[in-house]
């Protein structure tokens, strides 16, 4: 039961830190499924499964955080494009105010406490 | 429902693309979403369908395996995907209007054939409903199944099934309700007429989907046809003699003919999906 309950936790910030990644993505310009995975990876999450993305994206647009649109792609065929909306931007600005602040937590205690080697 | 339709074929092009490994891994996930998606929007479905298929042929392009790219646990992202997905009334009402009419029109007409026999309305309606959620769950035990690796799992399944068809046929027999009309004559030529008009409609537009269509609304003509002329009053002597019997045992023959022609078709419908 323990061990379910902080896979749960751990998967709910994950999803939480990707779909935050998303948007910073989904910011700078349109992208399609395929493109977002390649983003990712390029940030190390080279090791997430990538099938992740699809439900994210779709309760993402659910919230209405993003727009998607099918366009003709570089290669050719047309392909699902995501925008990002004024929700959209407003949850990307408070996601790296918090992720901001956590970091800066979390290091400040590592930096302070985190160290074995006290007596 | 035209576009969830030409998503289906952009989608069955498309996975020629797939490499045989690639192709089954999609193609479990598919079958799972389409069975799992009841209530869920068609077009929104098959638009997902269609997005993952792109971005896999594009993964596969640069020498990345679909489970490698997509994911090991399919079932669990398929769940949240599916989870997500908006629910649509309209699309549901509609499927379940197919079935139950799909019913009507199946098992009514050959009753039609003895104009003094009763229409049991309660047992149509009935029976009607039990199809519908017959459907769902076999919609369900499909899902079940696509990624279904303990055997004993499986072959529960089946038993559940075969024992749910079981108790339908029977049923399907023995209820009786109150609700019963006659409709010899002028109202029994009509309403022939019009179960014959909608099962038109619904056979011209869903023939491209459903192959064994054809077959089924072959047997509806054949149904129909003979319901009407027996009750012209010109062949009402014919009812009179033993020809009634002889007739209902022709009949019989040819729809058992028909179901075994359906039973091969629906065989190799889901061999190919396998």
């Amino acid at each position: 039961m323990g061990t379910k309950k902080s896979q749960d936790i751990s998967s709910q910030m994950l999803k939480g830190i990707l779909q935050g990644c998303l948007l910073i993505l989904i910011n700078q310009k349109p992208y399609y499924g395929y493109e977002i995975s390649q983003g990712l990876s390029q940030y190390g999450f080279e090791d997430v499964p990538k099938g992740t993305i699809y439900p994210l994206l779709i309760s993402m647009e659910k919230k209405e955080l993003i727009f998607s649109k099918m366009q003709p792609s570089k290669e050719g065929p047309k392909r699902k494009y995501y925008y990002i909306t004024d929700n959209g931007r407003k949850s990307l600005e408070s996601f790296i105010n918090q992720w901001n602040n956590l970091s800066l937590n979390v290091n400040k205690l590592i930096n302070e406490r985190g160290q074995n080697d006290e007596s | 429902m035209m576009k969830a339709e030409q998503l289906i074929e952009q989608n069955n092009e498309l996975r020629e693309k797939l490499n045989p490994k690639n192709k089954k891994y999609y193609e479990n996930l598919l079958l799972y979403i389409r069975a799992k998606a009841v209530f869920q929007k068609d077009e929104d479905v098959e638009t997902t369908l269609l997005e993952i298929l792109n971005d896999l042929i594009d993964a596969q392009n640069n020498g990345q395996d679909a489970e490698d790219y997509f994911g090991k646990d399919p079932e669990q992202l398929a769940s949240e995907i599916i989870d997500n997905l908006p629910k649509s009334f309209f699309d549901t009402f509609k499927l379940a209007c197919y079935i139950f009419f799909g019913y009507i029109a199946f098992f009514s007409i050959p009753q039609m054939i003895d104009p003094n026999s009763k229409m049991d309305l309660g047992r149509i309606v009935l029976m009607g409903i039990t199809v519908f959620l017959f459907a769902l769950i076999i919609l369900w035990l499909i899902g079940n199944q696509a990624y279904q690796k303990n055997k004993l799992v499986t072959a529960i399944n089946y038993s559940i099934l075969f024992i749910l068809f079981l108790a339908f046929v029977i049923g399907g027999f023995l209820i009786e309700t109150p609700l019963t009309i006659h409709l010899p004559g002028l109202s029994g030529i009509l309403t022939i007429i019009g179960i014959f008009i909608i099962s038109t409609v619904i056979y011209i537009i869903e023939r491209k989907n459903l192959p064994f269509l054809s077959a089924v609304y072959l047997y509806e003509i054949g149904f129909s046809i003979i319901g009407i002329i027996i009750r012209i009053p010109l062949f009402e002597k014919y009812l009179y003699h033993d020809h009634s019997q002889n007739l209902a045992r022709i009949v019989l023959i040819f729809l058992v003919f028909i179901l075994i022609i359906n039973v091969r078709t629906i065989w190799k419908i889901l061999k190919r999906n396998k």
